[in-house]
């Protein structure tokens, strides 16, 4: 009952400070991110500006020479001193002329500048490949084969709501648990707690308490105000409390080991980044080690993308859970052991 | 009601010791003054007995419990005010009162009632965060009376707080000594000791010098004498007389008697002289 009163008197303080409402005010700010700025896709749209000699254009019939001017993100000019200056006036484009010489087709490639070997070896077989196949010297036939039959994939844009749902409950929580320790230690207040019959428990309690709140809110609300009903909502919040429980739990354990803020900075950081890296093979599929695959953020983060597909891995999301509320009870565990210790030195 | 006896503690665990051979009791219903100056190890002491520091050497125990494993229960028992406020400055007197009530398993009295006695029930719905330093010192006494606790910690109760507060506080510590409570009082501030209770500990370097009443003490220590100023052929005159010499006494009662006397007092040392005449040093 205590643990309640407590965590009754920390939600109160923590409506009447700034805190939460900044992060609502973020939470908010991420939406209108969502919503009205980040596309679909993010695929670069590459304009390539074309030069087509007159010699060249005696080989392709009008139709094909129709087809190059209708091709999207194509755009044909008349004379080819005017690429450098198409290319400046915009930056995601490249420029190709294309001639005949002494017999021979010849093609050459304006870049920006900024592409890499790879790049430029990719666009020349590419260009290789197109050229071939429109003036019909060869037919290629391509067939793709994947791993996984059933491959769903979240557009662009909501492939990074996991990513923010695991910053915003986990590592926020983390970090603002920690503060609120510290800022009751300054003011003392933890003292007078600690004369009470209040033990040391109901007052983390208290405190996972208002933290988890706060997550719930903020990630509840984004992912509402982003995606509406097209999220499997029950497995998000056995999902938010778990990645929250176990960021906070982690929060109070470090924070059990300093004095205050400042000495506490360089290990919350530390910790953050290094749970950050969880989240790399997300993003970059070919890169995920053991060493990373341990981190409790790999699961994390991928857990979160399972609530956002149309047919999503339950299992592996309880699985998850599983994981981060057995790990939250055992740094809750550690984190009680020393505060008793602590807490009033 | 509380007991110590050979308590050490060193904050660096080694031989450096804040508070060494300490050995004393304070007997239900009474108030004892621990006084010294700044880093006597008042604090200290106070820490260990209210389970804020570990027990690392020697004994104590305070309403019958065992500090070296103090159980929560014990804090029904007890109630701590701090010489530094310390009240959640976002919640107004009055939730900060509600809050702590709630912590107790034993019945608390009445937040309002509580803020009425020391003069805060006016700005009971402000929050603490805008009071002044004096008010906020006023809401952790108060604060520290809510389980209406046997034995009370007072931690400097009146230092920092002007003259009529600080008598309003005094007033409440005595009313709650003529209830029975037991009061251990760090202080200091020899004239609140002299005032409130009934025996004082002089501690200093860690060490106690000397236990006793302030009544006992001023016996052993003061001066014997009066100071008596009168009217004598439009002019005042000045005598120091013994109380003890037969002569002296005699010419007192004949001044007295005879003359209009326009000052008098006895030449009784302070606390703070009999403490610097005892421990070679200053409160300071």
């Amino acid at each position: 009952m205590r643990a309640w009163y407590s965590f009754l008197k920390d939600l109160k303080v923590s409506f009447k400070s700034l805190y939460i409402y900044i992060e609502i005010i973020m939470a908010l700010i991420i939406v209108l991110v969502f919503v009205f700025v980040l596309p679909d896709d993010f695929s670069p749209n590459l304009t390539g500006y074309v030069y087509i000699s007159d010699s060249v254009k005696e080989y392709l019939t009008e139709d094909e020479l129709k087809g190059f001017q209708e091709e999207e993100n194509l755009v044909v000019v008349d004379d080819k001193r005017l690429i450098p200056g198409l290319l400046e006036e915009d930056r995601n484009s490249i420029g190709f002329s294309l001639y005949h010489e002494d017999e021979k087709m010849v093609y050459d490639i304006v870049l920006q500048g900024y592409e890499g070997e790879e790049a430029k070896k990719l666009m020349q077989e590419g260009i290789m490949a197109y050229m071939a196949t429109e003036f019909g010297m060869f037919e290629s036939e391509i067939q793709y084969l994947t791993l996984e039959d059933d491959n769903e994939k979240l557009s662009d844009r909501i492939n990074l709501l996991p990513a923010f749902l695991m910053v915003n409950t986990a590592f926020m929580g983390l970090f603002i648990v920690s503060t609120y320790i510290f800022m009751d230690k300054e003011e003392g207040t933890i003292k007078a707690l600690a004369v009470t019959p209040s033990r040391i428990w109901e007052y983390l309690l208290g405190k996972v308490g208002v933290i988890l709140v706060t997550g719930l809110v903020t990630g509840m609300l984004t992912v509402f105000l982003i995606m509406g009903n097209q999220v499997h909502y029950l497995h998000l919040f056995v999902l938010l409390v778990a990645s929250n429980v176990f960021g906070t739990s982690a929060g109070l354990l470090l924070s059990s080991f300093y004095d205050n803020i400042m000495k506490s900075m360089s290990a919350m950081y530390l910790t953050i980044m290094i749970f950050l890296l969880g989240a790399v093979p997300y993003f970059v599929p070919g890169f995920s080690p053991w060493f990373i695959k341990i981190l409790p953020s790999y699961p994390m983060v991928f857990s979160f993308r399972e609530v956002f597909l149309e047919n999503p891995d339950v299992g592996y999301v309880y699985r998850s859970s599983l994981l981060f509320i057995i790990l939250a009870i055992i740094l809750f565990a550690m984190a009680n052991q020393r505060f008793n210790k602590t807490i009033t030195a | 009601m509380i007991n110590v006896e050979k308590l050490y503690y060193s904050y660096t665990k080694d031989n450096i010791f804040a508070v060494k051979d300490l050995s004393f009791q304070v007997k239900e219903g009474e108030v004892f003054g621990f006084l010294g100056p700044s880093g006597a190890g008042k604090s200290t002491t106070q820490g260990i007995l209210t389970g804020l520091l570990p027990m690392q050497q020697g004994k104590a125990d305070v309403a019958g419990f065992d500090m070296k494993k103090p159980p929560r229960e014990m804090f029904n028992r007890i109630g701590v005010s701090f010489e530094q406020s310390n009240v959640y400055e976002k919640l107004t007197a009055r939730e900060n009162l509600d809050f702590y009530k709630k912590l107790f398993d034993v019945p608390t009295l009445d937040s309002l009632e509580l803020l009425k006695l020391a003069g805060l029930d006016h700005v009971a719905d402000k929050k603490a965060g805008t009071f002044s330093k004096g008010m906020k010192h006023r809401l952790t006494f108060i604060r520290s009376m809510i389980n209406n606790p046997e034995v009370w910690f007072l931690d400097e109760p009146t230092t920092g707080l002007d003259p009529a507060i600080a008598s309003q506080i005094k007033d409440i510590i005595k009313d709650r000594h003529k209830e029975g409570r037991t009061i251990f009082l760090t202080t200091h501030n020899m004239f609140i000791a002299d005032e409130l209770c009934d025996r004082v500990g002089f501690i200093i370097d860690g060490v106690l010098k000397l236990i006793d009443s302030p009544r006992n003490l001023k016996l052993q220590y003061g001066e014997k004498f009066v100071d008596v100023e009168y009217r004598l052929d439009e002019s005042t005159k000045k005598e120091t007389l013994s109380i003890v010499k037969e002569e002296d006494r005699h010419r007192l009662n004949e001044i007295i008697n005879t003359r209009e006397i326009e000052l008098m007092h006895t030449k009784e040392a302070t606390l703070e002289e009999i403490f610097i005449k005892v421990t070679g040093r200053g409160l300071v």
